[in-house]
């Protein structure tokens, strides 16, 4: 029966029985000849400040993938362990953590920090203007009539819970703001850039908040929305598969709705 | 004699804003004064470094804005302790 669970593949492993389960790891190791060692090249941008005249540059770290988890993180997390305990990057980088390692060994892999973000150390980007940024939009319900809050929960129904749908999973990980040219070049502005925080702007879509003409009108100036020119990059770059494009876009009809109402009602 | 460039203008301006924020704030300012005096001796030519730091600073000075940040005190090691 042992020799029987050789040939499966790791899969195999998966049985139940505990027992049979040793047996076939066992016969596995033993049976199977020592990989060779796949090395993979990473080339990752340095910079540290605090070390007196230092610049900017790139330092190449090599790995065996055989010994390493598949993602990007996990070879990163291995290179601060064993080779560089220099090296810094935010450890809830579920961006690098999505990407598998290219097993590919003849292609250098180069690990950039966030494009056009000034850079605190390594791989670890300034974010103060993004969380600003997030703050300023106000993310949380308001509702016109506090006296009920926290008594009961405010109900919805299906069809408008199937509005969140592809916009509730964002996790803030800024990789759409931060890859798109639009926000390169006007992102620090005074009115700034709010593009990105429409796929979190789930307020004004959740029908729960009652605040949503007042968000509206907070965007109506030329540079919130409207720097926005559907370059889609921000969809392409998304480590979730949101689409923060087709958001921008349904807030953009929004604002065309409420600007008819107004102009109307004047 | 030679104007300051723009950085240098840029810097003392941080430094007199620190200055201001921390009158009311016990233990800040010796912080502050030591702090602008070891990086004084950065070459002017070393802009990214200078930015760098200017750029920290703006975030401390934010902090230091805050309503909550009451004072500042440090912990120093004295001979006995260290055997």
């Amino acid at each position: 029966k042992m020799f029987a669970c050789i040939s499966f593949t790791r899969s195999a492993v998966a049985f139940r029985n505990c027992r049979t389960l040793v047996l076939v790891r066992y016969a596995q190791t033993a049976a199977a000849p020592a990989p060779e060692p796949k090395i993979k090249k990473f080339q990752i941008y340095r910079w540290d400040p605090d070390t007196p005249g230092d610049k900017p540059r790139m330092q190449t770290y090599e790995i065996d993938l055989n010994t390493c988890g598949p993602m990007v993180l996990d070879a990163l997390i291995k290179i601060k362990n064993e080779m560089d305990p220099t090296l810094t990057f935010r450890r809830s980088c579920r961006e690098a953590c999505l990407n598998k390692i290219d097993t590919n060994t003849s292609k250098v892999m180069k690990i950039y920090p966030l494009p056009h973000m000034y850079v605190v150390k390594d791989l670890v980007p300034d974010m103060s203007n993004f969380y600003a940024q997030y703050k300023s939009i106000e993310p949380y319900l308001k509702k016109k009539d506090e006296s009920k809050q926290g008594k009961e929960q405010y109900l919805q129904s299906i069809e408008d819970r199937q509005k969140l749908d592809g916009l509730y999973e964002c996790i803030l990980c800024a990789c759409c703001s931060t890859s798109c040219p639009s926000y390169w070049w006007n992102g620090d502005n005074h009115l700034s850039l709010l593009i990105n925080f429409t796929i979190i702007n789930l307020p004004m879509i959740d029908s729960r908040d009652d605040f949503t003409e007042e968000r509206l009108s907070k965007l109506q100036d030329p540079f919130s929305l409207y720097r926005c020119h559907t370059i889609m990059n921000c969809t392409k770059t998304c480590p979730k598969g949101l689409n923060p494009g087709k958001a921008i876009a349904e807030i953009k009809k929004m604002m065309a709705t409420y600007k008819e109402k107004r102009s109307s009602a004047i | 004699m030679a104007r300051h460039s723009k950085l240098q203008k840029q810097v003392l301006s941080l430094y007199r804003q620190f200055l201001r924020a921390a009158q009311d704030k016990p233990g800040f300012i010796p912080r502050i004064r030591d702090e602008f005096r070891v990086n004084a001796a950065i070459k002017k030519t070393d802009v990214m470094h200078i930015e760098y730091l200017y750029r920290r600073g703006q975030r401390q000075l934010e902090l230091l804005k805050d309503v909550n940040t009451k004072q500042l005190g440090s912990f120093s090691k004295s001979k006995e302790d260290s055997t």
